[in-house]
């Protein structure tokens, strides 16, 4: 499963979006059957989302200090993100992080959970993409594509 | 810090408040053994919707006042639709478009709720420091809550679009009906949810409560038939208020504090008031269906509640009849020949209040006679209560002054999540100080 996250209207955070579908158009090629979901990264939903599904290739954008651009990689299955449970419930909704630890804790996390995002830089409502991001979309793409055939020769 | 430090300034701070939406802060001063100010500060930006409003056509408001708030979106959106049909001379009080939207406004409530209870809420009746942790030792009660919020979003999903900030209501109604096969594609679901809020009511009713009681004035809406108040109704109180919509502005006034972004509201005459969920179960307990009625006696709770930790039992008891209300709607439902019905703009002023999950929210509006937006008021319940909420830690600070800081930080922040705040509808909110002297 591939799971896109953001929010297209705050600039770099669609990225996540963005990537999937170009990843969802590359897929017929790749022949590798795998579901392409678009979600907003509410918690909640991820957990729904995550029940009995196979290795996951989550896309989104991140904010670590990175020179903008950057392609990162988490591997979820081997342990938290940063932030981690901190972010379950501190508001109205469960951060990505914390929902991998709320699905870690009550086994719902897929057997092999990847997590690639690109560092973004510009995130405020009514934002374009930065320079940084949309430079940076085909290389990010291309993790991702990298990232599926590992997983999917692994699972 | 302890009560043998009696006699000297005692100040406790948290800058920021876990598990409340939005950004604020709380500043408790003692003065020996007695509190000497309590402000609950609101810091997040101020954001401005009753001014981008103007100016804008007035089936706008669903879509554009949804966005105020990520967990009561319907509230919003009902508020202003009522209020608009009400300045064009339409009202939909009763008939499938209606029972649509009491539909709709039921999953906001159980989604609400249950995330309420279970991730902001009961990591503090049970010790832990947040709903991960909780759910490690209890992961079967955290399983509960997440299936009941999971039902809340499907039928906002089905009803409403999308779960949140739904895109499917409109001036006069809806842009679509769902079929009947849809809603009852859900059926399953919330009578399993109906299932668990039941437990969730035994459950929290087992829970631990500091003995406090508030003598604050209740405010909630009258439904005029009968039905418990969510989606319209008079505005009523303990204090023998009984009033239309229009008239809020004539009992209630916001007041600004210097040190909150948020307006204050108060009574005109000057007292405090609360809304939420312990407001209309004390005004409207008899307008409960009877299995929430039940599992409300059975928990205890008969007649009034003034124990704001108990709201805790009373947003349980509310999740309830949320679930009964929408499985009985859903059997009972009918497409509408037409999803909406036509409202012609007219120059006027129209006021609507509903109940969101944390409590009332009122909108008044003027518009001109081709719908533009001339003058907008949003009044939402954390405005109203953030008054009532000072008042309770005050009572509870008094009641708590032995406590260490540590502890008394933690029930001070217990007090505050009793009303749900959501800081970012007040303009968002928390940051917690306490002095001592």
């Amino acid at each position: 499963m591939i799971v896109g996250l953001g929010n297209e209207l705050r600039g770099d955070d669609g990225a996540g979006l963005l990537a999937a579908r170009r990843l969802r158009e590359r897929l017929p090629a790749s022949r590798r059957p795998c579901e392409v979901h678009e979600h907003t990264g509410e918690g909640d939903g991820l957990l729904e989302l995550w029940q009995g599904a196979g290795a996951t290739l989550v896309l989104d954008a991140a904010r670590t200090g990175a020179p903008p651009g950057t392609v990162l990689r988490f591997d979820a299955s081997s342990g938290p993100l940063a932030g981690g449970a901190r972010g379950a419930g501190t508001g109205h909704a469960i951060a990505l992080a914390a929902a991998i630890e709320l699905a870690r804790v009550l086994a719902l996390l897929p057997p092999r959970t990847i997590v690639l995002a690109i560092e973004g830089e510009r995130f405020a409502l009514g934002d374009a993409l930065s320079p940084a991001v949309a430079g940076g979309l085909d290389r990010f793409v291309d993790a991702a594509e990298r990232e599926l055939a590992a997983l999917c020769s692994r699972h | 810090m302890t009560a043998s430090q009696t006699g000297k300034t005692r100040t406790i701070r948290t800058d920021y408040l876990a598990r409340v939406e939005g950004e604020g802060a709380m500043y408790i001063r003692l003065d020996g053994d007695g509190v000497a100010e309590v402000r609950l500060r609101i810091y997040e930006p101020p954001r401005f919707f009753e001014a981008l409003l103007r100016g804008r056509s007035f089936t706008e408001v669903p879509d554009i006042t949804a966005r105020i708030c990520g967990i009561c979106p319907v509230a919003y959106q009902m508020s202003s639709v009522r209020a608009m049909e009400q300045a064009c001379g339409v009202a939909l009080d009763q008939g499938p478009i209606r029972d649509l939207r009491r539909l709709l406004y039921c999953g906001e409530w159980i989604e609400s709720h249950a995330l309420h209870i279970y991730l902001l809420h009961a990591p503090d009746f049970l010790g832990y420091p947040g709903f991960v942790e909780l759910a490690g030792d209890h992961p079967e009660l955290a399983q509960r809550g997440l299936q009941l919020k999971q039902a809340g979003n499907a039928l906002m999903r089905v009803v409403g679009g999308r779960e949140i900030h739904p895109i499917n209501v409109r001036v006069g109604g809806f842009y679509r009906a769902p079929t009947r096969a849809e809603l009852r594609g859900l059926l399953d679901q919330l009578e399993r949810a109906r299932e668990h809020a039941r437990e969730t009511v035994r459950w929290v009713a087992g829970l631990e409560f500091p003995e406090v009681e508030r003598d604050v004035e209740l405010v909630a809406l009258r439904d005029p038939g009968g039905a418990y108040p969510i989606d319209l109704g008079r505005i009523i109180s303990t204090g023998g208020l009984d009033v239309p919509v229009a008239a809020f502005d004539e009992e209630f006034v916001e007041e600004h504090v210097e040190y909150s972004n948020a307006l204050q509201g108060r009574l005109r005459n000057g007292g405090t008031y609360l809304t939420g969920p312990l407001a209309r179960f004390t005004l409207a307990r008899e307008s409960l269906w009877p299995l929430a009625r039940e599992a409300a006696t059975e928990a205890g709770l008969t007649g009034t509640c003034r124990n704001p930790f108990k709201s805790i039992i009373v947003r349980a008891v509310e999740t309830l009849q949320a679930c009964d209300e929408a499985v009985a709607l859903i059997e009972a439902y009918e497409p509408p020949d037409r999803a909406w019905v036509e409202v012609a703009p007219r120059a006027g002023v129209g006021h609507g209040a509903t109940e969101a999950p944390r409590g009332m929210l009122y909108h008044r509006y003027e518009i001109d006679e081709r719908g533009s937006i001339l003058a907008a008021q949003i009044v939402p319940p954390t405005s109203q209560n953030q008054r009532a909420v000072e008042e309770d830690l005050r009572a509870v600070v008094q009641a708590h002054v032995e406590l260490g800081d540590d502890e008394l930080r933690a029930v001070c922040e217990q007090a505050i999540r009793n009303h749900d705040p959501c800081i970012s509808c007040a303009t968002h909110f928390l940051e917690l100080t306490v002095e001592r002297d």
